[in-house]
């Protein structure tokens, strides 16, 4: 990969022949420290809950309850904490893995839930922007601006109508009630589009001279280019609807059906032992998911859409 | 180069962290799967009975026959102590009390009848010299089987004496368990006690004794605590408090456990009242069947067997309220389906019988909904089931407590079903915003029902007419209760208004140790004054009412400051522990239903504290019933000559409570309708509310009459109970736990009561949003962190959103 | 300037984008589920929430105007417009220029790539977890309080502000970097080398190549970023609840309590006025860095 680095060579440092190299280079040294060390710190801080997670769903719950008596009783003093507790425990996994069958199952209607959506958006959303990319007509550009302007709806404002929808089609309460107006959502479209709408327009101007039909072209030329952006577009969409927690609490009455980013609020504050452990569990299959699609991601989105 | 390996290196160790994660997802998915599976199964009726109607359920539209419920009376000249046990007795029943004395059931006749001759000599004579039994079980032959909490030689020693009572009335003492430790009784309906030892160390020893002959048996030492025992089959069943042990009567060793009994059991287990009633029972059934009944239903279930098959559903009757379980009974001599017989702790017995040609499941169907539970409308739905089986009520609760949800999402998912038509039939107001609803027009006018209500009964006409909204009747409540000050006679007669009240406060003197009012702390304080002054925070168009939160936060300081004078540091800190702070963790501010808020606040409460204090005056709330209520609060005034009055201040107020609303576009408009008249009308006076003065005049002085009656049928004013009280000694000192007795108060006290309640002509309460700003705020006022300018100022800044909206 | 426009021209020639053909009414297919759902899901309970803002909440009688009146003179509503307007001017400025820096250093300096793995977390923590580590850091008796050794209570007043604003920085900064960086890749390096070539300095390069070769990429960023500002809502409720203090008091807040009161009319006539607002300003954004519709035809040639 050639990278251009504007300070190394070339123009700037011609331009600077008459000052010092050593005072330069020091300079640079230490600029580049400052940025290092500025782009590392923040790291950590992105980094420093989950250790905090981590450290906090290995301490048992009485400790957690000493830690916290300032906060519990709202008295003055501060809570305690050490990143290695005194008596680590794995009582918060065994509860949360052996003892919680409300957990797993929650576990496994989220995967569920999220999988199903996922395919129902591969089969929508990915036909519905290679529609707005590959095809000119009429009303396209409003049409895709309508698609635009629904994402930025807040949930409430669309809850009872929605809510009054899903109760003449008979789906409240069911899972069907949140999978369907996800499966619908125009996120993966927006994002998907701007995948398609890097392909060359030659390549399917040729195609299509050539005689292919247009499912063809779609699957065998459109699809595999825009493969790394489809990719990173499912990934945020597996985020955004493994996080989902509005809908779930309107449209779906039945515990036993709801997701599990409705089980973590449950969980208060007098638990924190547990509810780190919850969390950590919750995150480890987002994480799961960056780390395999960790180069799509970075990529697909942006990248995806133009190629070089 | 290095940068390619390096890649390579990186790729490789992301494929084996990506297998490493999906093998712990695997391996969590197992464990997972295995819980999952948990969830055994219940079968028959009940997935379909516990929701909707018979219009949602294919094919069930038609089906016909289920347990219908009818309460069998007491008779006239039934006199039964606390119930114990139910027995099939030549033909009929018979219940034994804790005394082993009983009455029969004349099961034609559908009445209990006394069959005093049945008490045995020996415990008659036990009964006469006042021993006190701790446990008691009644064999079918008459044999017994109790224990005898009896004093010894030693000053404060007590001994449990243990005696089995021969079929024809031997009375021989039973040693096996040494004296110092006291046994719990079963019957297991097959001819033998059990018993079962729990005290003398963190295992349990089971005894078999035979009732013919008294023959004792060692069986087994369980771990643990046992709780409750029952017989099915040739299996002991013991309920260790978490879990259900099975234990083989033959090899008296423990069989592994029955996981859908257990299912079943879930939740229950491990709850009892001493040894008296169970939020569960099991009858042993046939062969190795059994049949247990839950606060969810009744169920018949084969030991080891994968299904527990509903024969009740505790929704369609009063198995779902809130009494406990004394004993079941199942005569399974019946035709087809066997009769069941519970008997609650609050002393009904009821009967459930198969009627075939009632449908299955209800064909009308109301929903009654609350926000928080409330125990009163728990006994109303109870009662207007049995009286009406062919209705359907369904008791909604918006926060169980089981789960997260917060207040605003149960508001939230109420407006949704209101908003889209399908809300609750009869709404209870009690923690809702009602004055939106009525606004909007979601609650139906009451007025022309209450008039109709007027004709039959006599009502606190001058409650509900303060609770009219612009001349129209929103909601109804079911009773209500009443901010009342309490001290001696004297003073009280020279308080007219607050700043008497004030100066009465600063005047009292009081012993050392103890407060004027018994207040202490700012939450306390600003908590029992709110009860009075809530309602008149807000003003006209729905803004701050500025002056009647300063005049609120300064009347409070003042009351704040008197109290404090007298007592020192430790003796606040004592009064807190004792008093206060149990309550606030326990509860949170946040979870608390203004029935919970006004219960903890109860007169009866502040005066005991007020008597072990020697605290001149107390403030609390005055409401509920007689029995249980009024006449302990009487006899607790009494002891120190004190007594109470409607507190004082701006109009005489009372707290409604379970505030009946009925939505206007509900679709069983009628049975909401009846329901309500009913819970107005007929039922008033039938049970004693929890802390709740019943709204039908009538039926409080139906339940004002004493039902103590003399030999020559005059009324008794003798003591029918006594409870613990606590007095200050005359040297300061915290005296010794005495008890004071509590006896029917004369009609004139009742006709005082009855006039101050006339005399009430304002309703009070407050939102739950201002009343918690005004708490946190006024706190800090109150204490001095903060000036009442500055509270004031922060309540109004923070409420403003809320009004605005 | 000669060299500036050749940059620019340059850049332009390998970027154009060329009016696309379709054939025949194929469009139609490959739509239609889409559109169907989307109709059904959205747009008609759209239509609905249109239709409350012209009636009343609960009986439905048509009122005109009258809800919007209302609205426009509630000082809640006003005070949640007001703040959500500050909270998205703050946030989203804040959001892209650090993160483009950052994402800028990165590329100065490769090995500050694997810090990038960590940058992601924050995107995955459920909102319920945030709450609960957002707790123990920022309250009175928390971590935040501890080290400076003040006792602000973060939860409270004009703190709460900047919590909620570091909030959603923490969360999304690290995937907009990501983002950008992905973007700052795709900068045409022949284009960079000849305007050093031709001599142009650092800053002009960067805002004379880079950054409009970052146009599209900039609108893709912007859109994800409102939408997150949208989803700081739900932190901001686990944490204050539904009446928070005054300066995070922010639409969703207002909405979700005008509901709960069953005041569907001023809730429904707050909501089109907001997306209103919203699409008219989203209407902008893609005329000025227009990529998006793709219709934009070719210019100096």
């Amino acid at each position: 990969m050639n990278k251009v680095n504007g300070g190394e060579n070339g123009l700037t440092d011609g331009r600077r022949n008459g000052r010092s190299t050593i005072r330069n280079k020091i300079g640079k040294i230490c600029g580049r420290t400052a940025i290092a060390f500025g782009v590392f710190a923040l790291g950590s801080l992105f980094l420093l809950p989950i250790l905090i997670l981590v450290s906090g769903s290995v301490t048992d719950a009485y400790e957690w309850r000493e830690r916290l008596q300032p906060l519990l009783m709202n008295t003055d003093g501060r809570i305690g904490w050490s990143w290695i507790p005194d008596y680590p425990t794995g009582e918060h996994f065994l509860r949360l893995l052996l003892y919680s069958p409300e957990f797993m199952k929650l576990f496994w209607n989220s995967v569920g839930m999220v999988l199903v959506i996922l395919l129902g958006q591969l089969a929508v959303g990915v036909p519905a922007a290679w529609a707005f990319a590959a095809f000119d007509f009429r009303g396209r550009r409003t049409l895709f601006f309508l698609y635009m302007a629904l994402l930025l709806l807040p949930f409430q404002v669309t809850q009872l109508s929605q809510y009054l929808i899903l109760r003449d089609l008979a789906l409240l309460d069911t899972r069907l009630a949140v999978i369907l107006p996800a499966v619908f959502s125009t996120f993966p479209v927006f994002l998907i589009y701007r995948s398609f709408e890097g392909i060359p327009v030659d390549i399917l101007e040729s195609a299509r001279v050539d005689g292919a039909g247009e499912f063809r072209i779609f699957f065998q030329i459109g699809f595999p280019l825009a493969k790394g952006g489809i990719l990173a577009a499912f990934v945020l969409s597996f985020l955004e609807n493994w996080n989902r927690m509005e809908e779930p609490l309107a449209f779906i009455r039945d515990k036993s059906l709801w997701p599990l980013s409705l089980y973590l609020p449950e969980i208060s504050i007098e638990q924190a032992g547990f509810a780190a452990c919850a969390s950590l569990i919750t995150l480890t299959l987002s994480l799961f998911v960056f780390a395999l699609f960790r180069d799509s991601l970075e990529q697909g989105i942006i990248a995806g859409a133009v190629k070089g | 180069m290095l940068f390619t390996k390096y890649r390579n290196c990186l790729m490789k160790s992301k494929r084996m962290l990506a297998a490493v994660l999906a093998g712990c997802m695997f391996a969590a998915c197992l464990a997972g799967c295995g819980e999952s599976g948990k969830d055994a199964e219940v079968t028959g009726t009940q997935s379909q009975n516990a929701g909707e109607p018979s219009s949602e359920v294919p094919g069930q539209a038609s089906a016909m026959g289920r347990y219908v419920e009818t309460e069998l009376s007491y008779g006239e000249d039934c006199n039964m102590g606390q119930g114990k046990q139910i027995l099939p007795w030549e033909g009929g029943l018979y219940l034994a009390d804790t005394m082993g004395a009983g009455v029969r059931a004349d099961l034609t006749a559908g009445t209990l009848s006394d069959a005093g001759e049945i008490c045995p000599e020996v415990l008659r004579n036990r009964y006469e010299e006042d021993d006190y039994l701790t446990d008691m079980a009644v064999a079918e032959n008459g044999a017994r089987m109790y224990v005898v909490f009896a004093r010894t030689d030693q000053e404060g020693e007590y001994n449990y004496e243990k005696y089995y009572l021969s079929p024809d009335g031997t009375e021989t003492p039973w040693e096996t368990v040494s004296k110092e430790n006291s046994v719990s009784i079963f019957y297991g309906r097959d001819g033998y006690f059990y018993l079962t030892n729990s005290w003398e160390s963190s295992n349990t020893m089971v005894y078999r004794v035979n009732s013919e002959n008294g023959e004792t048996e060692f069986l087994f030492e369980a771990d643990g605590k046992v709780r409750y025992l029952a017989r099915c089959g040739n299996c002991l069943l013991l309920d260790m408090g978490d879990a259900l042990k099975i234990y083989s009567l033959d090899t008296r060793q423990e069989m592994e456990e029955d996981q859908c009994l257990s299912d079943l059991l879930s939740g229950s287990l491990g709850q009892s009242n001493g040894n008296i009633s169970y939020v569960y029972q099991m009858y042993p059934g046939e062969e190795d069947s059994l049949y247990v009944v839950t606060k969810k239903g009744l169920y018949r279930h084969v030991l080891y067997g994968s299904v527990a098959e509903q024969l009740i559903d505790a929704s369609l009757c009063s198995l779902s309220d809130n009494s406990w379980f004394v004993d079941m009974h199942v005569d399974m001599t019946a035709e087809e389906m066997p009769v069941f017989y519970l008997l609650y702790d609050d002393e009904r017995l009821m009967k459930f019988a198969y009627d075939a040609s009632v449908p299955s499941v209800p064909e009308d169907m109301i929903t009654v909904y609350s926000l928080y539970e409330d125990q009163n409308i728990q006994m109303v739905i109870s009662a207007y089931r049995v009286q009406n089986p062919q209705v359907y009520v369904r008791y909604e609760i918006g926060i169980s407590g089981d789960d997260g949800v917060t207040r605003e999402d149960a508001l939230k998912n109420l407006a949704t079903a209101l908003a889209a038509g399908e809300g609750p039939d009869v709404l209870l107001l009690d923690d809702l915003p009602y004055h939106s609803y009525a606004d909007k027009g979601v609650l139906l006018d009451l007025s022309t029902m209450f008039e109709e209500l007027q004709k039959e009964y006599d009502y606190f006409d001058n409650i509900i007419n303060a609770m009219r909204r612009d001349g129209a009747l929103y909601t109804i409540p079911l009773g209500f209760t009443v901010p009342v000050l309490m001290g001696d006679t004297e003073s009280l007669s020279k308080i007219q208004n607050t700043e008497d009240m004030v100066s009465a406060f600063r005047e009292a003197s009081v012993p050392k140790g103890a407060t004027k009012v018994g207040l202490v702390d700012e939450q306390t304080v600003l908590q029992t004054l709110m009860f009075h002054y809530g309602s008149k925070f807000t003003g006209e168009n729905g803004s701050i009412d500025r002056e009647a939160v300063t005049g609120f936060l300064e009347l409070a300081k003042q009351i704040y400051e008197i109290d404090r004078e007298n007592l020192t540091q430790e003796e606040i800190e004592e009064h807190d522990r004792i008093w206060n702070r149990w309550y606030e963790l326990e509860m949170g501010s946040s979870m608390r239903s203004n029935q919970m808020f006004y219960m903890s606040k109860s007169a009866d409460t502040a005066v005991m504290a007020a008597n072990m204090y020697g605290n001149s005056f107390a403030i609390g709330v005055l409401g509920g019933c007689i029995r249980n209520g009024f006449n302990t609060l009487y006899a607790y005034l009494d002891c120190r000559k004190l007594d109470y009055m409607p507190f004082p201040g701006e109009g005489k107020a009372a707290l409604p409570m379970t505030m009946f609303g009925i939505n206007a576009a509900s679709n069983a408009s009628e049975h909401a309708q009846e329901f309500v008249r009913f819970a107005l009308g007929d039922w008033q006076g039938q049970d004693e509310m929890y802390w709740t003065t019943p709204i039908n005049r009538d039926a409080l002085i139906g339940m004002e009459e004493n039902p103590f009656k003399e030999e020559d049928g005059s009324p008794s004013y003798k003591p029918y109970v006594w409870m613990s009280n606590v007095m200050k000694n005359e040297d300061g000192s915290i005296g010794a736990d005495s008890a004071i007795e509590i006896k029917w108060c004369t009609p004139e006290v009742y006709e005082a009561y009855n006039q101050m309640l006339d005399s009430i002509d304002t309703v009070s309460g407050c939102e739950y949003m201002l009343r918690d700003t005004v708490l946190e705020e006024g706190a800090k006022a109150l204490t001095g962190e903060q000036s009442i300018e500055e509270s004031v100022n922060a309540i109004e800044r923070k409420l403003q959103l809320y009004l605005a909206e | 300037m000669q060299s500036r426009e050749s940059c620019s021209s340059i850049w332009r020639n390998k970027m154009k984008r060329r009016y696309r053909r379709g054939g025949g009414a194929w469009h139609i297919v490959f739509l239609l589920p889409s559109l169907l759902g989307v109709s059904l899901f959205l747009v008609f309970p759209f239509g609905d929430v249109v239709r409350r803002s012209f009636t009343t909440a609960m009986t439905g009688e048509f009122c005109g105007l009258d809800n919007y009146i209302n609205v426009f003179q509630n000082q809640a509503f006003l005070l949640a417009a007001q703040n959500t307007l500050k909270f998205v001017g703050v946030c989203l400025p804040l959001l892209l220029t650090g993160s483009l820096l950052i994402a800028l250093a990165m590329e100065k300096l490769p090995f500050l790539e694997h810090a990038k793995a960590c940058y992601l977390l924050p995107q995955a923590m459920p909102a319920a977890t945030v709450v609960l580590v957002w707790r123990l850091v920022f309250e009175k008796q928390g971590f935040l309080n501890g080290i400076m050794g003040t006792g602000i209570d973060f939860m409270e007043g004009g703190a709460s502000f900047g919590v909620l604003v570091g909030t959603y920085l923490w969360k999304n900064m690290g995937y907009t970097v990501v983002l950008w960086f992905a973007a700052l890749k795709t900068v045409p390096t022949e284009v960079l080398e000849a305007a050093r070539v031709d001599g142009a300095g650092r800053i002009r390069c960067f805002v004379h190549v880079t950054l409009p070769s970052l146009r599209g990429a900039a609108y893709t960023i912007t859109l994800l970023s409102l939408l997150n500002t949208f989803k700081v809502f739900r932190e901001a409720y686990l944490i204050n609840g539904a009446y928070p203090p005054r300066e995070i008091y922010l639409l969703q807040h207002v909405f979700s309590n005008w509901y709960t009161k069953l005041d569907l009319d001023k809730m429904a006539a707050g909501a089109v006025l907001t997306a209103l607002v919203l699409g008219s300003g989203a209407f902008l954004m893609e005329r000025k860095l227009g990529i998006a519709s793709g219709k934009r035809k070719e210019r100096g040639k």
